[in-house]
């Protein structure tokens, strides 16, 4: 009986196992089914034929896309100009992290290449090496009226544009970008978004609650944040889910160095390369770095600066910003609302503070208005005279419009006003850009906005926040210009730069949270320089020198 | 003469194939496993050639230019490689120390449970966090360990370890987390395998003892221990053939800038210049680095084990 049962058993359990691989087999085969249907749609009688004639009209592009975004395929955008060109394009779209993983062993494999690379943040030194071994084909060639008319429109308004995309080589591998968002200063000279990456906030609800005044120097924003850290200024009962200053270490907006101006100088170039009177220098060995860092070494050592700081990620930023209780007093971004949600009203902009000695000193970020990585075609595409023509549609102002932001119909109205300038829907933002916006080449030229479209009126506010906020305190102008390394000097700079960053980053966290700077200080300079730092900074001169002499 | 020789070889050839043919089903079920290994083992082999060269794709492996020692100078003069080898050899040993007896001793325990039903139950709940991936479980600790109300940073404080903040921050903590969180992940599952060579102990000795007055505990150490010692053995050796590879997911999920001097390790270095800088060639030879010392470790512990134990594996 009991031996019949598990005969019984055993059957039943073959039975489903075979019913299951049965199952699969019929899925899967559906699945291939399915994907020779859609290549047959995809590559219709009459596009073949058209192929043999023109040569191939399908290509493969590796894409770099927003975490929030669909797949490129999908973009309306996208459909307008492959109907337009009539080609099909099999995307590999990548975004956040794994982007740079997948890129890399793409490029390093050599193999499964695909037929272009589109918004895949190529680095110089990608560029480069990729020229060099011919991975990736010169296009200047085929920057011509005839392949690429929108481009050799954009040139003609901006004649410097191409020399930025030029590799040392001599040769063109990328098509550039060109974003003009920026603002004319009273100084006369214009200046663009990016020139001060990060604004620091206060909470002035707080400030107003504990009774206490703006602070102007960094000693007055040290007793506001000792406030701060020892009173219930949200005023949920809990005294101690206050964070006097939060930031997050080693980000390109939300780190602290807007505080460092106390002490002569910022440093928001994540190279830490500065530029003054003409000569570059290293800002993470001088002195004043010195001394901030043994400064905010206090700060920490007084419970005044959050504790995550150096392992948090924006969502747990954020998290504590938009908490319901409002948790920050003092925190750093590009701009408030996105950090503290519905209790933005309650936030001023703190400007540059001075230090004990009346010390106040800013470096503007370094700022460029054009990219030249959104674009590159490699070895195996054989038809990349059609596949410029197709991505040189991007350059057309509408299109690069849609391109840079969202469809019309969606991101923009259907109908332009009066004057012919398209204007945002409602829904329009950072969420519907980042989902509906395409990573690749475009233009936005400083004239495009109100000719085409107006500007969105976040970049707008922070436009004027620079202009009329914080400028104010700036009296330093120089910025280190995008200049164009020579093969040598990318050679230098790669071999030791990724060390000489991870060092500073480590050793300056160290410093912040336990301190002892003057005890280590010599070592690291020191360990720096054994490093190759010299040699990194020669190579910086070197190609500023450059620069500034074909300025002239 | 020679021709003699010749036909004692050729005899001895056809009697071992002789006899393989005989039981050539157990050759066709071994052979999947070794297609396998050649396969996934022995063939990419052919690329650790690029430790010695400058990788450039449109080149290949065996065309690039050959560079010698090149990338094993840059990294013995870096100057993390040190603390490197150092952190990985200390987290590998101290893991070892920990997650190793424990099993034994809680299977040892676990075994004397007469109790079949709690016996199931305890051991289900014990084996169950092997499951939940190692994203997960680096989130929960970063979570628990949160300055601002995390679980364990509340116990540490109620239990009197003061205003205590930012465990995961605190280099000197870092071993201790990581080894923790496997004990409590990984002991279930390293069980198992001691559980099923005690149950196959046959009852007889037990019951003899038991005739002779042995208590519990002289049945454990006179009994169970020895059965278990080959068992402990091989798993011994095995543990350090992987005393350097220790996973890199872990430690890189939760280093943090200021953790940094105790939980870089080889394989997060590894990963961050191969994957992430795209430096496949001086990757590779970090890696290879690894691997030598690795190799070297399991012959060691092997020749100390054939010595001590009596039990080897090559």
């Amino acid at each position: 009986m009991r031996k019949t049962m598990k005969k019984a058993i055993s059957l039943a359990m073959a039975l489903t196992l075979a019913a299951m691989t049965v199952g699969c087999g019929s899925q899967s085969g559906t699945a291939a089914d399915t994907a020779a249907e859609t290549t047959d749609n995809g590559g219709s009688q009459e596009t073949q034929a058209k192929a043999a004639e023109e040569g191939d009209r399908h290509f493969t592009i590796f894409a770099g896309i927003s975490p929030l975004s669909p797949d490129n395929s999908e973009k309306p955008i996208v459909q307008q100009m492959n109907e337009a060109m009539d080609v099909t394009i099999d995307w590999n779209c990548v975004s956040g992290d794994t982007l740079v993983e997948k890129r890399n062993l793409i490029l390093n494999s050599g193999t499964d290449l695909p037929d272009a690379f589109m918004g895949a943040q190529l680095t110089d030194y990608d560029i480069i090496t990729g020229g060099a071994s011919g991975l990736l084909i010169p296009l200047e060639s085929y920057i011509n009226e005839e392949t690429m008319p929108n481009l050799c429109a954009v040139i003609k308004e901006r004649p410097a544009l191409m020399a930025s995309c030029t590799m040392p080589d001599g040769h063109i591998y990328t098509l550039p970008t060109i974003s003009e968002m920026g603002f004319t200063y009273k100084d006369g000279n214009e200046y663009f978004i990016g020139a001060i990456p990060q604004f620091v906030s206060i909470n002035k609800k707080w400030l107003d609650t504990l009774g206490l005044e703006m602070p102007t120097t960094i000693d007055e924003l040290h007793d506001v944040l000792v406030a701060f850290r020892d009173n219930d200024c949200n005023g949920n009962g809990d005294a101690t889910d206050e964070i006097p200053l939060s930031f997050e270490w080693g980000h390109w907006c939300a780190n602290m160095t807007t505080l460092f101006s106390a002490f002569g100088f910022t440093d928001y170039n994540e190279d830490h390369r500065a530029v003054e009177n003409g000569e570059v220098y290293f800002q993470a060995t001088t002195e004043n770095y010195k001394n901030a860092m043994k400064y905010f070494h206090e700060w920490y050592a007084e419970g005044l600066i959050d504790m995550e700081v150096f392992s948090q990620d924006d969502s747990q930023y954020i998290a504590k910003g938009a908490a319901d209780d409002e948790r920050l007093g003092v925190f750093t971004w590009w701009e408030i609302p996105e950090v503290t949600g519905s209790h933005a009203d309650e936030y001023e902009y703190l400007t540059y503070l001075s230090g004990p000695d009346g010390t106040l000193g800013v470096n503007l970020n370094e700022q460029g208005t054009t990219g030249h990585n959104s674009f590159a075609i490699t070895n195996v595409c054989t038809n990349p005279a059609l596949l410029l023509k197709w991505v040189d549609q991007a350059y057309e102002p509408i299109t690069s419009m849609q391109v840079i932001y969202g469809p019309i119909g969606v991101y923009f109205q259907e109908q332009p006003d009066e004057n012919g300038v398209y204007i945002e829907t409602a829904e329009a933002g950072g969420d519907l850009k980042a989902r509906s916006e395409l990573q690749g080449p475009s233009r936005q030229l400083s004239s495009d906005f109100g000719t085409y479209y107006y500007m969105e009126a976040r970049a707008q506010q922070r436009l004027d926040d620079l202009n009329n906020v914080w400028f104010e305190k700036v009296d330093q102008f120089e910025y280190y210009p995008s200049v164009i390394y020579s093969l040598e000097e990318t050679d230098v700079i790669n071999e030791h730069i990724t060390d000489i960053k991870d060092y500073v980053k480590e050793t300056s966290a160290k410093w912040l949270a336990n301190g002892g700077v003057d005890e280590e200080w010599d070592t690291y300079v020191e360990q720096l320089n054994n490093m190759g730092l010299q040699e990194v900074v020669a190579a910086w001169q070197s190609a500023y020198d450059r620069y500034m002499e074909a300025a002239k | 003469m020679k021709e003699k020789k010749n036909r004692q070889v050729s005899g001895k050839i056809r009697k071992t194939l002789i006899q393989a043919g005989r039981s050539w089903q157990l050759y066709l079920l071994l052979m999947p496993g070794i297609v396998l290994t050649v396969i996934y083992k022995y063939i990419p082999m052919y690329g650790v050639q690029i430790a010695f060269r400058d990788y450039n794709p449109m080149q290949g492996f065996g065309g690039s230019p050959f560079v010698g020692m090149r990338w094993f100078v840059k990294f013995f003069t870096n100057y993390k490689s040190v603390e490197m080898i150092k952190n990985t050899m200390l987290l590998s040993l101290y893991s070892i120390l920990w997650t190793f007896p424990i099993p034994i001793v809680l299977s040892l325990i676990m075994n004397q449970i007469k109790l079949e039903r709690f016996k199931k139950v305890s051991q289900t709940i014990l084996y169950a966090p092997h499951f939940v991936s190692i994203m997960i479980v680096c989130g929960m600790l970063r979570i628990f360990l949160s300055p601002y109300g995390g679980l364990i940073t509340t116990l540490v404080r109620a239990a009197g370890g003061g205003n205590v903040t930012g465990l995961l921050d605190r280099p000197e903590l870092f071993r201790t987390i990581y080894i923790a969180s496997s004990v409590w992940q990984d002991t279930g599952w390293g069980m198992i395998i001691y559980m099923a060579t005690l149950s196959g102990v046959d009852i007889t000795y037990h019951e003899a003892a038991q005739v002779d007055g042995a208590n519990i505990w002289q049945r454990i150490l006179h009994i169970d221990l020895p059965e278990l010692v080959p068992m402990i053995m091989i798993q011994l050796i095995m543990s350090f053939g992987d005393l350097m590879n220790v996973g890199f997911e872990k430690a890189f999920l939760l280093q943090t800038d200021l953790n940094k001097s105790t939980s870089e390790i080889i394989a997060t270095y590894v990963y961050e210049q191969g994957m992430l800088k795209g430096m496949y060639s001086f990757s590779t030879a970090v890696g290879l680095f690894n691997t030598a010392v690795n190799i070297v470790l399991l012959i060691l512990v092997n020749r100390i084990s054939r010595k001590t134990a009596d039990i080897s594996f090559i």
